[in-house]
């Protein structure tokens, strides 16, 4: 199963864990001083949230898939003037992180 | 089972539904003039696209649900995230009928917790989206250039 992927940037990290944790219901998996990631079941999304000096909002969208084959049929899908028509930076990966590939609008 | 809610703001709809459709390899199940919409199972989200004016990039995301007990449950989990939850009520908006409320995220981001119940002919007059929304009438989400990840931080195993 396919997951969506959300990045956005938070001028403090530690309102945005608080906040997010209670929207979720779970505590991020992982993070610093500067990020926070939570792995969410139910919806199903991999979010995300960093300080990012001087810039607010969301960072990128992704779709995380199972497979290399999965992520070579995405990238196929999106050849040509598809792939800069894009509103927002999408990040496509294969859930093996050693595996990720990332393209942008 | 929740859903995800992402709308975003694009400046052609022809050209969004275009992009969105290869990436999901899905056709938008709602497509008019101003608005598209993807209800999607893999994986599992409700992803919108407008013309409505808004600067382009991220709209506003939420949390779709199926029923008035999650709607509930969400819903006290709002009231524990802190900050202002504006409770619409029934509403209309994206040529849909929900029920719903608002939460900004401490950076601005708008949340949406919403059941829909049914169609609606028009997009909806907004005038309720609008009150509701006025704190985050500051084009928070614009778009945003690509920035790298701490390394493996979203390939981690959940907690």
């Amino acid at each position: 199963m396919k997951r969506l992927h959300l990045h956005v940037s938070v001028s403090d990290i530690a309102k945005a864990v608080s906040f997010y944790s209670y929207l979720f219901k779970i505590r991020p998996c992982c993070g610093g001083q500067n990020y926070a990631n939570w792995r969410v079941e139910d919806p199903a999304i991999n979010f995300a949230a960093s300080i990012v000096t001087g810039q607010r909002g969301a960072m990128h969208f992704g779709l995380e898939v199972d497979t290399p084959e999965e992520l070579r049929k995405v990238d196929r899908a999106l050849q040509g003037p598809l792939r800069s028509s894009a509103a927002l930076p999408w990040e496509v990966s294969v859930k093996e992180p050693t595996l990720q590939k990332e393209f942008a609008s | 089972m929740k859903r995800m809610h992402v709308h975003v703001s694009v400046e052609n709809i022809g050209d969004a539904i275009g992009f969105y459709s290869a990436l999901f390899a899905a056709k938008p199940s709602v497509v008019k003039d101003d608005y598209a919409k993807w209800m999607l199972d893999d994986p599992r989200m409700n992803f919108a696209i407008s013309t409505r004016g808004r600067q382009p990039g991220l709209d506003h995301l939420g949390i779709q649900v199926e029923s008035q007990s999650e709607l509930h449950e969400v819903y006290a989990r709002l009231k524990q995230a802190g900050g202002t939850v504006i409770e619409q009520g029934h509403t209309a908006c994206c040529y849909a009928k929900s029920e719903k409320s608002w939460i900004d995220d401490p950076a601005g981001i708008s949340w949406e917790t919403f059941r829909t119940t049914g169609e609606n002919i028009s997009y909806g007059d907004g005038s309720g989206e609008n009150e509701a929304r006025v704190a985050h009438a500051k084009a928070c989400c614009g778009p945003a250039s690509p920035v790298a990840e701490p390394a493996g931080a979203c390939g981690c195993s959940a907690a």
